[in-house]
């Protein structure tokens, strides 16, 4: 940068020339930093030289991290790791702006989410290391589609702090407890939503197609908290497969007329019973222990 | 009281294991723990016992005795003796280092109280190369009832283990939870043990754990292939030839929970049963199995804990300083070269890792 009048090194020894007044202006640590009184002695620099402030971040890490603070287009690294590792240094350095910047960035592009297991479980791993709340709670919401189990963990297991596999585990016990018990009210024919399919031929409590759709987590089951928890789309897959089966196989009219006609204000519906086991949260799940 | 010492063994020491008292009365060496505790001990034993915290007392600055020109003439004796001991500050908490020292001195030995403890003891022992005490410290274990590597303490002897890096414990306190449970998350859950080691740690253990089961697999396959021409033809064989109920009792090994409990009764049973299937019995099986089932038992037995034995835990140091363990408000050491700034130190704290 021109005028810089401060030079930042990374741990990998890439020096960035930058102005202590952008870095005082969004970060009061730094602020901090370069309002300390100096010392009269002969580690001063000479009046040519920048003085030079060694971080313990590399080189990507630092250039993101300099690019949400100049008015440029924000550079986000690629790997998840260094993105966490760029949140990490934001929060680090307590600057505020920049994480609301790399935040809306990550969501907007959808960095940080992804279908694969053990990625899923690596972000939630290193975001508890980190300290990076936000990204903790996502992810741990997100690993609700996968079992929890040595497979699904695989290599990142070994990014997990003791605390936080037993966080996670208490985080999706409460989630599947919620989930069950409203999927339970949800499946009532003669109260919930479902009775509208009251009809059916020999439903006594609900369709029976229903049920075995969409089977209610046994809670008794003490290895439930393992179980993956059906995501929207998946909990609306198994409604329309059961359905086309039922159907076909004793060409249910009641069945067919009521799907016709709120079939589709009754998926809306189903969504809200997978949605409603997202409200639980790691922090306050684990806040007693 | 004698200045110098001048018998070949040393008097009598004052020990008390409450107070964490271990002085010799004409000590040479004053051996200072983490916490402040002072051991007045002999040198020559020291080094005797281990090269590295002898090289550390005898390079240590000597102190010259001071002169103490005050009151008796007795008190003046023992200032003077005091002030000319060496003090070698050692970063090892009081308890464990009165316990090293019962392995040093010929005293009664005492094992630490806890098992986290007596890990410690193990790895000091074994951080300043002190073979014979750590012989001696494996034995005493050895002999410890309840077993210190036992059902409750398996999981975290593993992980101490690992974290001190003793091999030896880590192999015992591993192959232990092979006899505990099927190794599950859910399993870990139910006893609470989620977040007894760090996940790296859980990670090899599950390793561990399936390399057993995938061994004893091939191992127990090929221990069928090998029975078969030894084994009589039986009334229900298996298209390789075993008697069914020997197959489905080897199979049941591979899969079971604990693979490390193997009872002759089981065995027994498994026979008998199948016997019971025929009216007349199985000729071959009734008979000729019955003469050399011992030897079958005792070859079986010897595969399992043989494919058990053969597997090995991965060593692995794991960061000491790793950045992710500093609290994220908490800046991490940089310095200001230049403008000869430094940050505030208590912006410098480290977490703990994990224990």
């Amino acid at each position: 940068m021109p005028n810089a009048d401060v030079i930042l090194q990374s741990s990998d020894l890439v020096n960035f020339r930058v102005h202590s007044s952008v870095l005082v202006a969004s970060s009061p640590l730094f602020r901090d930093m370069f309002t300390l009184p100096q010392p009269q002695d002969g580690t001063r620099p000479a009046p040519y030289e920048l003085p030079v402030v060694h971080l313990s971040e590399d080189a990507e890490v630092l250039n993101s991290l300099f690019s949400t603070l100049y008015p440029v287009p924000p550079e986000i690294p690629h790997s998840r790791d260094n993105i966490l590792a760029l949140l990490a240094a934001a929060k680090k350095y307590d600057m505020d702006a920049a994480q609301s910047a790399i935040r809306m960035e990550i969501n907007r592009k959808g960095l940080l989410s992804s279908t694969n297991a053990a990625e899923v479980f690596q972000v939630y791993a290193v975001a508890c290391n980190k300290g990076l709340i936000p990204e903790m709670e996502s992810s741990a919401r997100l690993s609700l589609a996968y079992p929890l189990t040595f497979e699904s963990l695989g290599d990142a297991l070994q990014s997990f702090e003791g605390w936080a596999l037993r966080d996670l585990a208490n985080f999706r016990r409460h989630s599947i407890r919620t989930f069950a018990s409203n999927l339970k009210i949800f499946l009532e024919c003669r109260s919930g939503p479902s009775k509208i399919w009251a009809g059916c031929h020999g439903a006594e409590t609900r369709p029976y197609w229903l049920s075995i759709c969409l089977r209610t987590p046994n809670l008794e089951d003490p290895d439930s908290f393992t179980k993956p928890i059906p995501t929207t789309a998946q909990l609306c897959d198994m409604y329309f497969m059961a359905l086309q089966v039922h159907i076909e196989q004793i060409d249910c009219n009641s069945c067919m007329r009521v799907h016709i006609l709120r079939g589709k204000e009754y998926c809306e519906k189903l969504k809200g019973v997978s949605e409603s086991a997202q409200v639980w949260n790691v922090s306050t799940c684990n806040s007693n222990i | 009281m004698s200045t110098v010492a001048t018998h070949s063994l040393p008097s009598r020491p004052f020990i008390s294991h409450e107070n964490l008292l271990f002085n010799y009365p004409d000590a040479d060496v004053i051996l200072r723990s983490r916490d402040s505790h002072e051991f007045h001990v002999h040198k020559i034993y020291i080094v005797h016992a281990s090269p590295i915290l002898g090289e550390k007392i005898l390079t240590s600055p000597n102190p010259q005795p001071e002169p103490t020109p005050t009151i008796s003439a007795e008190r003046d004796v023992e200032g003077a003796v005091a002030n000319a001991l060496c003090m070698v500050q050692l970063p090892i908490e009081g308890a464990i280092l009165f316990s090293l020292l019962t392995y040093i001195f010929q005293v009664p030995q005492v094992l630490p109280s806890t098992v986290r403890q007596v890990m410690e003891l193990l790895s000091v022992a074994q951080m300043y190369k002190m073979d014979n005490v750590l012989t001696q410290i494996r034995n005493h274990i050895a002999r410890q009832e309840p077993p210190f590597i036992r059902e409750e303490t398996a999981y975290l002897i593993y992980s101490l283990s690992l974290k001190h890096g003793l091999r030896t414990e880590a192999l015992r306190a591993a192959r232990r939870t092979l006899g505990i449970l099927r190794f599950t998350i859910n399993d870990l859950a139910k006893e609470n043990r989620l977040d007894v080691m760090p996940g790296a740690f859980l990670h090899e253990l599950w390793k561990y754990h399936q390399r057993v089961r995938s061994n004893l697999t091939i191992d127990l396959g090929e221990f069928k292939k090998s029975i078969v021409p030894t084994i009589p033809k039986c009334r229900s064989p298996t298209d390789l030839g075993l008697p069914c109920w020997l197959d489905a009792y080897i199979s049941d090994i591979e899969s079971a929970c604990v693979p490390t409990l193997l009872d002759i009764n089981d065995f027994y049973n498994a026979l008998s049963m199948h016997l019971n299937e025929y009216v007349h019995g199985c000729h071959s099986c009734m008979y000729s199995l019955r003469s050399n089932i011992r030897e079958l038992w005792k070859a079986l037995t010897t595969v399992v804990y043989g494919s058990i034995v053969k597997v090995r835990i991965t060593f692995f140091v794991l960061p000491q300083e790793p950045e992710r363990l500093y609290r994220p408000s908490q800046i991490s050491p940089f310095s200001l070269r230049g403008r000869g700034l430094r940050a505030k130190p208590d912006k410098l704290v480290k977490l703990p890792l994990y224990y």
